[in-house]
Parts: structure tokens; C-alpha cells; sequence
């Protein structure tokens, strides 16, 4: 059971750093980027690659992805970002697709729909981090880092303008705002945080596959945000803790392994169309404000 | 002799309409100058054609003795011509305290501000005298959204103001504004102008022009009609033909 309850929370650990690097760029900027699984995937696989073709270790891999991801992402974003609203969501959308059909097809590298196996637990100054508990401290560290460096971008200067560009673009360009160079650098950072924790889940679940592209990973991402709130630093970490408890329900109540996957996709879809209704500031807007000002008081 | 700002031979057709069809004036530093006509003269689309909001068809703008060629409308901030637009453009979700920030930061502030914010205090203290002066220091942490379109409208002069922009172009600043609030919008203007900054206005309200404007160009059919002081304008009978038909009298 103790071995289960951290397998949860570092793969959650891991989930709050996606969620949260997706928020940088979707919640905070408002681009509507349905492709931005796309640097999850370059990350878990340039560390699964890096890591037994040439041995390449944990910390050079979180450099590594680091520097492709945000290279990727600066392509990406000087392709994509001309666009935006609807066109930008199916660009992307389209780009997450041909990344996939990449992945499944480019044999010599990712070994196709076999994945990739042998890649090794994280080994950080020759101390190798193989049991569940030392995986899951060492990650909650990094993740804290992280989420140190993404708070500070979104109560910065620079946060402001991003939240600006989202109210609204021609606005910001009439006080003198670069529009474009600030959200291709929203995308590089929210990319390379997302690259981050790529490599954080290839060495966690040591075998990749190309399904980490597929549809309900790309939609998992975008409920995280919406149901935290878009823009909303905290609620997109209670958000993840939600989820992850609901995504556990089925087990549970006793559901067959074969259709927990099924159900809890429907769940989430759902829960995603039940709060774009009724909760579009997302669920954890006003409880959180209140107890903000609580505080203050 | 050199103009502040000047506007030679200005084209913009969109298909077979010239919307604005070899402009041609020149505004005086320090000055405020209204930009008045019917409806469809070609008064906004001069305004986006100068702020670079939309690439013009021929004609040169020169400011300060530049000519500016075809630049991002952000470059055309930082030169110093900034612009309001007619339905108020604040941040709608940001409060009034970010709203003005935003402004004072007058260059691109990039990622790396996260890490290094410049002058925070001082400038949320420049903030804070600016909404004094119009009362509105309590409402400084509230969010755009939920401001009045009268005080919407100031805090928007106040954004450009705080841009420390030198040519402030204003799309009909007076329009819907109750008397009262007028009369701060006047205030605030005649401010600007003690202050250096050189004022284009588009305005609707006759009144409010004539009183603040130094000269008046009046616009007709994408041309201009005629550039002189608001004395003469209000004499003229060609700008009156222009508002009210050739056949009133």
C-alpha cells in the first residue's frame, strides 16, 4: 500500500510540473495550444534515447531536454504562433499528431510502437535512486525548484504582460508591448518546464511508448488547467490533486483493470464539459480568492 | 520649415474605396489639434495608418524630423506616438494599479524581469499620485472590468500619460462622458500639454473641440476639407456643407 501511495504521488509530483508549465503558456498567455503534450513527449524521449543508446545520465538528460525542447518550441512557436484562437488549436492539435505518427513510425529511434525499455532509475552523484521513496524526494525537490522559478515568472513583470496579451493583444501592443517576442518566450519557458517533466517520468516509469502523444493525454493536460482555473497558479496544483483522487475512484469501487481507463476518460471529458458550463474561471476560482483575503485580514 | 509631425500624400484604399486619399497635414508641437468630419470621412483609418495599426498604401509620416517607415505598431510606442482607440481597450481582467504598471514599463519587459523587477515601488508610487489627482486611488486594486466608462476613459489617458509617450493620439476621449467627468478629461489634457505632449483628437462633441483644440483639420471624403484655427472652422462654409448638406442654410 506505502509503495502504491508513493507511486501516486510521484507520478501526481510529476503531473503538477506538466500542469503547471501548460498553465504558463495556455492559462496565463491564453494560447490555445492543444499541442503542447508535444514537449512532455520530447522530453521522456530524449532522456529514454540519451539514456540507453549512450548512456547519457539523469541530471545531462534534464539539461539536454531542457535546450531541445525550447529549440523545438522556438520553431514552433515562430510556425504556430501567427495564428491564433481556433486556428491555433488545430495547428497544433495537427503538430501533436504528426509528432505521434513520428514516434510510431521513425523505428531506428524510438523503436516504434514497442517503446523503449532498459532506461534507468536517476543516478545523481553516484548515489542511484532506485526505491520508491527516494525517487519520489528527489523529484519533489526538483518540482519544488521549478515551481519556485514558474511562480516567480507569473507574479513577475513579465507575468503581467502575459496576462495582458490574453485580455487582450491589440491593447497590449498599444502601450508599446512586443506581443509575438513575449509569447514565443511564454512558449520556450512552458516548453522547457514541460521538457523537464518528461524526463522526470521516463526515468520514473523506465519504458516509453508513443502513446504519451495520444489524444487523452493532450486532453488531460487542458482539464488540469481548466478545472484549476486558467491563469491560476494554486488551482492548478489543487486541480492535479483532484484529478488524481477522481482518477482513482474507479479502482476503488472495484472496477475491472481492462475498463478503469475507459472510465476514468470519461470522467474527465465529462468533468471537462460540466466545468467549461458552469465553472469556466474553473472550480477552484472563488474558494481560493476568499481564502486569500481571509488571510489578508 | 520642419513640422513636429506631419502626414504627406497618406493613401489607403480597401478595394475601390479610398478611404484615405492623399492626407496631407501637419500638427504643431505642444499643441492640441482636432481631427473632425462626418461619419466615414476617413478619420479613425488615419489614426490606425499613423499609430501602424494598418499598413498604408502610400504617403510618408514623418515625426521629428524621422520619416517612419513601416514598423510594428510597438516600435511606433516607443518612438513616442501612442494611441486610445474608440471603445475603450484597458485590461479588462487586470486591476487598475496593472493596468497603469504595464504602462510605465515603458520597454519590453522580457522573462528575465521575473527574477530582477525594476523599480516597483517607485513606479506603484508614480501610479498613486496620478489616481489621486482624479479620485481614484480607491478603486486602484480593483479590476478594470469593474470601473464606470467614465472612469474607464480617464484611466485609460492616464495609461498613455504614463507610457511617457510625446504625441498622444485620443479616438473620441469625450464621447459618452458625463459633464463631470469631462470636465477631469479637460483637466487631464490641459495637463499634457503644460507638460510638453502634443495632442490629436477625433471628437464628435463640437463643443468639447472647440474649447480645447488649438486648430482644427477638418476631413471630408478621405481628403482634408480644411486646417485652420476653431474660429475659423466654425465659419467656414465648406465644414458646414460637410455636416450639414449643401442645400442647409
Amino acid at each position: 500500500m506505502f509503495e502504491y501511495i508513493l507511486s501516486l504521488l510521484t507520478i501526481t509530483v510529476i503531473l503538477v510540473l506538466l500542469a503547471q508549465s501548460y498553465n504558463l503558456s495556455f492559462g496565463l498567455t491564453g494560447l490555445l495550444n492543444l499541442g503542447h503534450i508535444i514537449f512532455y513527449g520530447i522530453g521522456a524521449y530524449t532522456a529514454a534515447i540519451l539514456n540507453t543508446k549512450f548512456g547519457v545520465g539523469f541530471f545531462e538528460n534534464l539539461i539536454l531536454a531542457i535546450l531541445i525542447t525550447g529549440g523545438f518550441a522556438t520553431f514552433f512557436g515562430l510556425l504556430c504562433l501567427r495564428l491564433s484562437g481556433h486556428y491555433l488549436a488545430i495547428a497544433t492539435l495537427g503538430a501533436a499528431m504528426i509528432t505521434s505518427v513520428v514516434a510510431n513510425n521513425w523505428m531506428s529511434l524510438t523503436n516504434g510502437p514497442l517503446g523503449i525499455r532498459g532506461i534507468e532509475n536517476p543516478i545523481v552523484f553516484g548515489y542511484h535512486f532506485d526505491s520508491a521513496l527516494s525517487i519520489f524526494s528527489l523529484y519533489f525537490i526538483i518540482v519544488s525548484f521549478c515551481l519556485f522559478l514558474l511562480y516567480k515568472i507569473f507574479h513577475s513583470p513579465y507575468g503581467r504582460i502575459l496576462r495582458a496579451i490574453k485580455d487582450d493583444e491589440l491593447a497590449a501592443i498599444s502601450v508599446g508591448k512586443n506581443v509575438f517576442s513575449a509569447k514565443i518566450w511564454s512558449l520556450i519557458l512552458s516548453a522547457s518546464f514541460t521538457g523537464i517533466a518528461g524526463v522526470l517520468y521516463a526515468h520514473y516509469r523506465l519504458f516509453l511508448d508513443p502513446s504519451i502523444f495520444a489524444l487523452p493525454e493532450i486532453i488531460f493536460a487542458i482539464l488540469i488547467v481548466v478545472v484549476g482555473g486558467r491563469g491560476n497558479f494554486w488551482g492548478c496544483i489543487l486541480s492535479v490533486l483532484f484529478l488524481q483522487f477522481i482518477s482513482e475512484i474507479p479502482r476503488f469501487f472495484g472496477f475491472p483493470d481492462e475498463i478503469v481507463g475507459a472510465t476514468r476518460n470519461i470522467l474527465f471529458a465529462s468533468l471537462l464539459i460540466a466545468v467549461m458550463f458552469w465553472k469556466p474561471n474553473g472550480l477552484f476560482d472563488k474558494q481560493l480568492k476568499k481564502t486569500l483575503e481571509k488571510n489578508k485580514k | 520649415m520642419i513640422q513636429y509631425f506631419q502626414i504627406k500624400n497618406l493613401c489607403k484604399y480597401f478595394g475601390g474605396l479610398h478611404a484615405v486619399d492623399n492626407l496631407c497635414f501637419s500638427v504643431k508641437k505642444n499643441s492640441i489639434t482636432g481631427l473632425i468630419g462626418p461619419n466615414g470621412a476617413g478619420k479613425t483609418t488615419a489614426f490606425n495608418l499613423i499609430s501602424h495599426f494598418l499598413p498604408r498604401d502610400k504617403g510618408d509620416i514623418l515625426f521629428q524630423n524621422e520619416n517612419l517607415k513601416k514598423l510594428p505598431a510597438y516600435i511606433l510606442v516607443r518612438k513616442g506616438i501612442i494611441r486610445t482607440f474608440q471603445q475603450i481597450r484597458l485590461f479588462p481582467n487586470l486591476t487598475i494599479r496593472e493596468n497603469l504598471l504595464l504602462a510605465l514599463s515603458k520597454n519590453y519587459d522580457g522573462w528575465w524581469t521575473s527574477f530582477f523587477p525594476i523599480n516597483e515601488a517607485k513606479k506603484n508610487e508614480e501610479i498613486e499620485i496620478s489616481l489621486q489627482k482624479f479620485d481614484l486611488e480607491k478603486l486602484i486594486d480593483e479590476k478594470a472590468e469593474d470601473l464606470s466608462y467614465g472612469q474607464s476613459r480617464i484611466i485609460e489617458i492616464l495609461q498613455k500619460k504614463l507610457t511617457g509617450a510625446d504625441f498622444i493620439l485620443l479616438d473620441e476621449p469625450a464621447s459618452g462622458i458625463n459633464p463631470t467627468r469631462l470636465l477631469e478629461i479637460e483637466k487631464l489634457l490641459l495637463e499634457l500639454k503644460s507638460n510638453g505632449k502634443t495632442i490629436l483628437i477625433i471628437e464628435h462633441n463640437m463643443n468639447f473641440i472647440m474649447k480645447m483644440c488649438d486648430e482644427i483639420i477638418v476631413m471630408e471624403n478621405g481628403k482634408v476639407l480644411l486646417q485652420d484655427t476653431p474660429q475659423a472652422v466654425q465659419k467656414n462654409q465648406k465644414v458646414l456643407e460637410a455636416y450639414l448638406g449643401k442645400n442647409n442654410k
